[in-house]
């Protein structure tokens, strides 16, 4: 476990993706679905994983987080502490942090300020990737679905750097 | 000997009045008459036996035949009908072959009225026939005809008996029943063996050694009652009346148990069949057992696929978590940070790592310079408060150096392009993966549809019908067993009984007289018993040699090329190695004809393909007439139907040298290839066509004879032989076409 895991999983911070999309977001969650359903209808392993995603489409696409705090429409679906949090997404959500609160911002370095930023983003990038994932089109899975979007974001921003 | 001359026909059915010639050359025996189908063939045929053999000479219920021409209308006047017939015969039989030095020749006129008869319905026939006569005429030295003395009947039955007429007037498909039937007629194999050995026994004559055999055997036991008679003895006469009863339990025994075991030579033949069928069946079955060995390996393999395939999915999925694609992503997130942070690195800001050295200094008591940093030391106090002041920054600047190592890292993930690599390589497993299922699903739906086909109720039904068949003969067997068992004692009381009588009768000088005539009709018995033993065996082994070198002469040089299409899944005259005629195990006195293939291997008749069979049939009729030296006409119809190539030249050749008078008829594309109009140019003493005056183009039926001449249906004869036309037989495209000529 590395320093930015450790700092955010040493306490439960509350985890939130906006409670109006619940149905939505559970159906392309594997851990929310039946045993024959494969990952091409469900792709997302854990909630946390598609709250890691519609952060970084969010980035990716420049979607800046809801200002409300995430309490007033977001729904838990985990804590830090209940859930394995990967050393990679921690990393992520420290270095977005300083970015977007700014190097002088007393909070880059607290945890709930931390999570809480990132429930924002995840609140702003949901809705963007919700589309992609339900488009009707139905020759693609929804897996691929997903991929397309992820490689389009990622040449997206490569192309911008 | 017996040779056709001429036949005329006087209003029967479509000839008003036609003349044959037959060829009487030994030279050119050959007569052939060409006609295409439904020109007269079979009708003539059916004149021919009519004028032989009467109203039993017709097929089916011959009062339904109408013997009268079809134009005409019935009325009370009636039209008369006449068949003459005029053959010669040197009076040489098969049994007394010196024929005298002159010949006799007959003529067989047989008559009849047909007049109209009122019907009570459409179904009931509305003419009868009256008047039949029939008279036979012999030519005498001045060439005047005078009746003959002795009965039509005696002398038609001794030259053409009713039993052989199929051996004088033969239809093609009528002649394949000696090989199980035709090609629309599958025939009982008892019915095949009674034929068969029907023929054998009256043209090779063994059966008038039998009869004779039974007759003397029936003149002994007349003279041993007499004998017993002659002592007048009552215990005597009671004994007699005893053995004589006996004998007639005893032969009423033996016929009873001849007619189980021809039913068990029936119902072992069903058996056989059925077992084949199971056997055909069975195959199948055994690769069904295989089909569902394949199926469950399909579903495990299934089963494997897909749980490969899920992990591969969940590996692909499993790449939307992936470090270097959220890097990516928040790429200009990370970069900006790792901007931001890196010159604060590289001056040592963050983490701030020196502080930790000063502190060690200021344990040490000594700076690098040199300087005192003791206590007491101005100096202490001085790094003192600016590690103080550090200290406070400390914190956020470490943390900021962890931000730096974690932007680096960041950086390196989004870099990287193993990503999309990794993204290709499990799409195509799971690609791979889709495919192999694809194949799976396919090769179930192909088992699945073949198990689906298998027909299992009908195995069911065919063990069935063995299990019944199998009590059956077990039951006929327990039969056979009990009249078996019977036989003996039965015999037995009768030899003694018998002896009882001898050694009475011994005793009486009265009876010595019978006695003798008794034992030596019993000698003549034995004797006739072994001459018929000897002659059957001996007599059916050469007509099956005779037989063989017909059927391999005829089958000689045949190709693929010359098979029927339709019947290429037969047997066919290339796999028959030998043919021949066979006596039967359960009753070596019946005979059937059988066929083996190179290896020696029985080939049931029924799977040999139509021409084959022709062909077979044809060999053994010609074998059995010429190994019973009976000199007689040969007329078939149809018999090279279902033949090309070289097995028909063959049979065309082989019947023109093989038969004393070979009457052939002939379709014109029987005469198609210039082989078989050689072989007919050849062989041929006289050629006739029949035209069916119906096809002409001005009937309107369709057909395409081009002069009508008489304006009425009914069928022509001409001398036209192959290739050749004239006014009355010419059809549409003769008249210019290569190898055809117009007689005059």
């Amino acid at each position: 476990m590395n320093y930015f895991t450790t700092l955010l999983s040493s306490q439960a911070h509350t985890l939130r993706l906006p409670d109006k999309s619940k149905d939505d977001i559970e159906r392309y969650v594997l851990q929310h679905q039946k045993g024959s359903v494969t990952p091409e209808r469900a792709p997302f392993r854990r909630q946390l994983d598609f709250w890691a995603f519609a952060i970084a489409t969010a980035i990716a696409n420049g979607t800046p987080p809801i200002d409300n705090a995430s309490s007033s429409w977001g729904r838990k679906f985990a804590d830090t502490r209940s859930v394995q949090m990967p050393d990679g997404l921690c990393e992520m959500l420290a270095v977005v942090a300083l970015t977007i609160l700014g190097p002088e911002h007393e909070g880059i370095d607290d945890p709930s300020q931390i999570i809480e930023l990132g429930n924002r983003l995840a609140g702003a990038g949901c809705p963007e990737l919700l589309k992609h994932l339900s488009d009707p089109d139905l020759r693609i899975t929804t897996l691929d679905k997903a991929l397309e979007f992820a490689r389009a974001m990622r040449s997206e921003a490569r192309t911008a750097i | 000997m017996l040779r056709l001359r001429r036949i005329e026909i006087d209003s029967f059915v479509c000839f008003d009045d036609i003349v044959i010639e037959l060829s009487t050359d030994p030279e050119r025996s050959l007569t052939v008459l060409r006609a295409e189908n439904g020109s007269g063939k079979t009708t003539f045929l059916r004149a021919l036996r009519w004028g032989m053999y009467g109203e039993r000479g017709l097929p089916g219920d011959s009062s339904r035949f109408s013997l009268h021409p079809a134009w005409w209308q019935p009325d009370d006047d009636g039209i008369k009908t006449q068949v003459t017939i005029e053959f010669e015969t040197d009076g040489s039989t098969r049994y007394a072959t010196e024929g005298k030095a002159t010949t006799t020749v007959y003529q067989l006129v047989r008559s009849v009225t047909t007049i109209g008869k009122p019907t009570a319905s459409d179904d009931e026939p509305d003419f009868r026939r009256i008047n039949e006569q029939t008279h036979l005429m012999v030519r005498e030295g001045d060439g005047t005809w005078e009746p003959h003395t002795v009965g039509v009947g005696t002398v038609v039955e001794q030259l053409l008996p009713w039993g052989l007429r199929d051996f004088f007037v033969m239809d093609a498909d009528e002649a394949a029943d000696f090989v199980g039937g035709s090609e629309n007629k599958i025939m009982r194999r008892q019915d095949v063996i009674e034929k068969t050995t029907s023929a054998v026994h009256s043209l090779l004559g063994i059966d008038v050694f039998k009869q004779a055999s039974q007759r003397v055997a029936g003149i002994a036991r007349a003279f041993e009652a007499q004998a017993t008679k002659a002592i007048g003895d009552a215990d005597l006469d009671a004994l007699q009346t005893e053995l004589d009863q006996l004998r007639g339990e005893e032969a009423e025994l033996t016929e009873k148990i001849s007619g189980q075991r021809a039913q068990k030579t029936e119902l072992d033949d069903r058996l056989r069949q059925r077992r084949d069928d199971l056997e055909t069946e069975l195959k199948d079955i055994g690769a069904a057992e295989e089909l569902r060995r394949r199926l469950a390996e399909n579903r495990s393999r299934f089963a494997s696929a897909t749980k490969r395939r899920k992990a591969a999915l969940g590996l692909l999925a499993s790449e939307l978590e992936s470090t270097d694609l959220l890097a990516s992503l928040v790429r200009s997130e990370v970069t900006t940070a790792y901007a931001m942070l890196r010159p604060l690195y590289e001056r040592g800001h963050i983490p701030l790592k020196h502080l930790n050295f000063v502190r060690d200094l200021l344990e040490s008591g000594t700076c690098v310079c040199g300087q005192d940093l003791t206590e007491d030391g101005m100096h202490r106090r001085h790094v003192e408060d600016r590690i103080a002041e550090s200290a406070e920054q400390e914190e956020r600047a470490n943390y900021l150096g962890q931000l730096h190592d974690a932007a680096k890292s960041l950086m390196d993930h989004a870099a990287a392009t193993s990503w999309d690599d990794r993204n290709v390589q499990y799409a195509d497993d799971v690609a791979t993966l889709d495919k192999e299922l694809s194949t799976l699903g396919l090769d179930k739906r192909d088992i699945d549809k073949r198990l689906d086909a298998l027909d299992e109720e009908k195995i069911q039904v065919i063990r069935d019908e063995i299990a019944a068949l199998e009590t059956q003969v077990s039951n006929l067997n327990r039969d056979l067993g009990l009249g078996a068992a019977n036989l003996p004692p039965l015999t037995s009381r009768i030899d003694s009984l018998d002896k009882q009588i001898h050694q009475r009768q011994r005793n009486e000088r009265a009876a010595t007289d019978q006695r003798t005539a008794e034992a030596l009709a019993k000698l003549i018995v034995d004797v006739l018993n072994q001459a018929y033993a000897t002659i059957q065996a001996e007599q059916v082994q050469e007509l099956s040699r005779r037989m063989n070198r017909l059927f391999s002469q005829m089958a000689a040089n045949v190709s693929d090329d010359d098979l029927d299409e339709i019947q290429r899944n037969k047997a066919t005259l290339k796999m028959i190695a030998e043919v021949g005629l066979r006596s039967l195990e359960v009753n070596p006195e019946d005979y059937e004809i059988y066929a083996l293939n190179s290896r020696g291997r029985s080939m049931p008749t029924i799977e040999i393909n139509g021409a084959s069979r022709r062909v077979l049939a044809l060999s053994f009729v010609l074998a059995l007439c010429a190994e019973s030296r009976t000199h007689a006409p040969l007329i078939a119809d149809s018999l090279l139907n279902f033949m090309s190539g070289a097995v028909r030249r063959n049979t065309l050749r082989v019947t023109a040298e093989n038969s004393s008078q070979p009457i052939l008829l002939l379709t014109g594309s029987d005469l198609e290839a210039p082989s078989e109009v050689e072989t007919v140019t050849q062989h041929a003493g006289a050629t006739y066509t029949l035209t069916g005056q119906w096809d002409a183009i001005d009937a309107g039926e369709g057909g395409d004879v081009i002069h009508w001449t008489e304006q009425r249906p009914v069928s022509l004869v001409c001398a036209c032989g192959p290739r050749q036309y004239c006014k009355v037989c010419e059809r549409v495209g003769q008249s210019g076409s290569p190898g055809w000529t117009q007689r005059v």
